[in-house]
């Protein structure tokens, strides 16, 4: 029944990956967190949201690759040697276990929060967007927001971007020849 | 006063709908669905156990309490009990969709009432026999005699299946010692019981049945509560899984040819007076720990008769003969005799366990996870492995030695990947057995004279393909005699045997395998498919189409040409749906027909789900894979080979065919596009069904077989692409679909 349990009123408290985008700095749990790992190429997806930067082969596997500069809209640079990827598991409502990949430009440390020390997201009235955001802290000497990774990523989890099945049939026929 | 729904209710909904797919093919005196009914009922309660308004629960239970009088009474549906089914399957629904909006459910109707349903007995049991003599003499044991022609397939998942669930049971009762109210394991061991009664009813092993049935209301009555678990209880729900145990070993044995066709006895009438007596709450004296419950039943049972096992008493039969098995009736007489075989005091239940497990030793069960993570590992290794190999700098060594162990590397690795693969294939046999069932009962139901030739059984194919081809096969094959096969009269009218022929078939082809039915019946009707495609509205009533598109037409949704819809097709689901299930395992389906003569239906499926032979090709800066089955050809394009409309839109001719030109580059909106002239570019000619289409592509970099992984969530909604593969340096490469590219 825990697939049932809402998750808004959990503990926050735990530990959480920090690492920074552009000039800010964000956390995770790091419960989701299952690898770092170096920038690699990258095989791009056509036909996607521009966030979605493409594929990895991790091991074996094949994971999709997210720009979190892009996914939230901050300003796109070419990325530094620190730049990685954070390999994070989400579990999703219905049980599965899911990898992606999240590129960050430096990954900082890992830091335990508590509730307490966690406040709520601001409100600022319009953008930028906080559904993300599980809270910010500022017991590390910096403000950080903390991100609700599984509400980051389960929204791309999967991306309904099929092409049209119009004129299916005509082109059918056109093949023909008849 | 109505709860407000659950946010299962949605599950629940589901449930119903499916319940409905499975209630459409129930028949009267058939028992088929029976146990997909009995479990959905099992599933409803399960689901909806908490804060469930009293009419839902109290039908559900109803429900339950029909499906388990067929499982006790005749094992097969009576009229009633289907026309009370359907009744409540519609109560059902409108009662989920009020309580879904509040409002107030409507009221069971009354024929309902407990007691009305007496299951007409149908269907003279082969074991009717020794049932009754067990009536007459309680202490006479129950034989069961399996009816090894008939039932091998399913006998044997039966076997299977219930060396698990007693396993689990015994897990679950050993749980039970320590914490006698853990109310969850309590339930997982009722569930395995129930499901063993199930099916061990469904195969009409009576005694196991029975057996199942009273440990099953045991723990029944411990999930309510009215018992306690206690020590003697555990020895007793035990002592009956270890006799079930033995039952079930027994099968095993004569599968494998040993003793086959002769009943099993086990002693079991002792050990369910045990049971009932503690459902009432007595507590009978209990058998000294050590003493196997078989032991105190040599006590109840009359001087041993015959201290010969019985394998001397009848000819043994070879497993071979399979058709020379008696038949039950034929050996009932004997099995009406005790088989004193257990009545040996020394502990047999504490022996046949280690038995069960030597018999499997030959196999391995798996979680099939496992075996993708091995395989993939193994992919890993060979990529690895190339890279090493074809590493610039080991290239520049000269070194005889490590030349040859490179060698010895490769030729092992791919020694190690083929026998990966080969884990994972199965013959068809399994999917095929089946269907010779199916066949034999709609035949004898619709009265047709149909025989069903099997070929090829033993063409192995993935696993995954095997399992997810039967409801696909069922389908057809219903349809084949349902719709293609003729009246017997119909047919000598005809000048065609009586005797109806599908014939189903497996082989190699084309880089995979082609699964073929064939039927000697009426064949599709041209003129009638297109007419009521345009009465259904799927195409226009001037469409032009050729004779394959016209027979696509039975896969589209919604489609039926039974004028009189039976009890098997005609409903206009099946088609539709095993198009799309075939399609899912990268398969295609073809229809060949002769008005009069019969229908060929091909499925052409890949050897695999995890590899194909896949064409790499370049554009810009990317790679793509295009299956090399829909590959048709692929050429280099002259000037003006390619003609164009409106200056766009290309056109080229491919064996006089005017075939639509696909330019990738642009399409993908890939950067760095080579080719900036057709002429520039290798155009590649992939086909899906009659549908072609040229793709222009920069260049053609390779052919290669590759592993085919599964893009994950994120990208399961699009369908540009089938999948990724991991290349051989490392990186991935995306493999085009291409269904989508030739409908564009």
């Amino acid at each position: 029944m825990s697939i049932l349990a809402t998750t808004d009123n959990k503990t926050k408290t735990g530990r959480y990956l920090t690492f920074s985008l552009g000039h800010e700095s964000y956390g995770i749990p790091v419960l989701n967190v299952r690898e770092i790992i170096r920038l690699c190429a990258i095989t791009p997806v056509p036909r996607m949201p521009t966030h979605i930067k493409g594929v990895i082969n991790l091991r074996g596997t094949v994971i999709a690759v997210l720009d979190l500069r892009a996914k939230f809209q901050l300003s796109v640079g070419d990325y530094s040697d620190r730049a990685c990827i954070i390999v994070v598991q989400l579990n999703g409502p219905d049980g599965s276990k899911n990898l992606m990949g999240a590129i960050v430009d430096a990954v900082e440390e890992v830091v335990q929060l508590s509730d307490d020390t966690i406040e709520p997201p601001p409100d600022f009235g319009g953008a930028p967007d906080t559904q993300y955001i599980m809270g910010v802290t500022t017991s590390t000497g910096s403000v950080k927001t903390l991100l609700d990774i599984e509400k980051i990523f389960l929204d791309d989890a999967s991306i309904t971007r099929s092409l049209p099945e119009g004129s299916a049939r005509d082109t059918n026929l056109l093949g023909q020849g008849k | 006063m109505t709860n407000s729904p659950p946010s299962n209710l949605a599950q629940a909904l589901d449930i119903h709908s499916r319940f409905a797919v499975e209630l459409a093919f129930v028949v009267p005196g058939e028992k088929t669905g029976l146990l997909p009914i009995n479990s959905f009922f099992m599933d409803l309660e399960d689901l909806l156990s908490k804060d469930v308004p009293e009419p839902v629960s109290k039908s559900i239970a109803v429900g339950r309490d029909w499906i388990n009088e067929t499982f006790d009474g005749p094992g097969t549906f009576s009229e009633k009990t289907i026309k009370l089914l359907n009744e409540w399957h519609g109560w059902f629904g409108e009662a989920l969709a009020a309580w879904e909006q509040g409002k107030p459910l409507p009221a069971h109707p009354e024929t309902w009432a407990s007691g009305e349903v007496v299951p007409i007995a149908e269907v003279a049991a082969p074991v009717a026999e020794p049932v009754a003599v067990e009536q007459a003499v309680i202490t006479q044991e129950k034989a069961i005699v399996l009816n090894l022609k008939d039932d091998a397939e399913l006998l044997n998942e039966f076997h299977g299946e219930s060396v698990e669930l007693l396993q689990n049971i015994e897990q679950g009762l050993l749980v039970l010692e320590d914490n006698p109210s853990d109310s969850g394991t309590i339930n997982s061991i009722f569930r395995a019981f129930h499901t063993f009664k199930g099916a061990a009813g469904f195969l009409r092993l009576l005694a196991l049945q029975d057996l199942a049935h009273d440990l099953e209301s045991l723990l029944d009555a411990a999930r309510q509560s009215k018992i306690r678990i206690t020590t003697p209880i555990i020895n007793i729900i035990l002592a009956g899984s270890d006799a079930l145990k033995n039952y079930t070993f027994q099968i095993g044995l004569q599968l494998k040819g040993t003793n086959a066709g002769k009943p099993i006895v086990v002693p079991t009438s002792e050990l369910i007076l045990r049971v009932k007596a503690a459902l009432r709450g007595e507590l009978p004296p209990e058998p000294p720990k050590e003493q196997p419950p078989t032991a105190t039943a040599a006590l109840l049972v009359e001087p041993p008769a015959k201290e010969t096992p019985a394998p001397k008493v009848e000819p043994a039969q070879p497993a071979e003969t399979a058709l020379e098995v008696l038949t039950p009736k034929e050996t009932t007489p004997s099995s009406i005799a005790v088989n004193v075989t257990h009545l040996n005091p020394t502990p047999t239940p504490a022996k046949e366990p280690t038995a069960i497990k030597d018999q499997s030793s030959g196999f391995v069960k798996l979680d099939t996870s496992k075996l993708d993570a091995l395989i993939d590992l193994v992919g890993e290794l060979v990529i690895a492995q190339s890279m090493v190999v074809q590493d610039p700098d080991v290239q520049n060594l000269e070194s005889r030695t490590l030349a040859r162990s490179l060698r010895q590397l490769s030729r092992t690795t791919s020694e190690l990947q083929r026998n990966a693969m080969s884990l994972r294939m199965v013959p068809v046999r399994a999917a095929f057995q089946k269907m010779t069932r199916l066949v034999r009962d709609i035949g004898a139901q619709q009265k047709k004279q149909v025989q069903l030739i099997l070929d090829g059984e033993e063409t192995e194919l993935d696993r995954n393909i095997v399992e997810k081809l039967g409801d696909p096969l069922v389908h057809m094959i219903r349809n084949a005699v349902d719709h293609g096969i003729e009246s017997p009269a119909d047919r000598t009218a005809s000048g065609k045997p009586a005797l109806g022929t599908v014939r189903l078939s497996a082989s190699h082809q084309r880089g995979g395998i082609l699964i073929r039915i064939q039927d000697d019946g009426k064949g599709l009707n041209a003129e009638k498919i297109r007419a009521k495609g345009i009465e259904k509205g799927l195409i226009a009533p001037n469409a032009e189409l050729t004779e394959s598109e016209v027979y696509g037409l039975i896969f589209m949704p919604g489609f039926s040409t039974a004028d009189a819809i039976t009890d098997l097709s005609g409903r206009g689901v099946g088609m539709d749906v095993v198009k799309r299930n075939i399609e899912g395992l990268r398969g295609k389906v073809e229809i060949q027909s002769v008005l009069g003569k019969g229908s060929t239906f091909n499925i052409l499926l890949p050897l695999t789900l995890a590899i194909i032979d896949g064409l790499l090709v370049g554009v810009g800066n990317d790679r793509y894979i295009i299956p090399t089955i829909s590959v048709r050809e692929s050429f280099r394009p002259k000037p003006g080979m390619v003609t164009t409309i409106h200056e766009r839109g290309g056109m080229v001719s491919v064996r006089g065919k005017q075939t639509p030109v696909l330019r990738l580059g642009q399409f993908l909106g890939t950067a760095g596009i080579k080719a900036t002239t057709d002429e520039e570019g290798i155009i590649i000619v992939v086909e899906s069904g009659d549908a072609m289409r040229g793709i222009l592509v920069d260049e053609l970099i390779g052919k290669q077989e590759v592993v085919i992984k599964s893009m994950g969530e994120t990208f399961k909604d699009q369908n540009l692409l089938a999948g990724a593969a991991v290349l051989g340096d490392g990186s991935v490469g995306l493999i085009l679909d291409v269904d989508t590219l030739v409908k564009l």
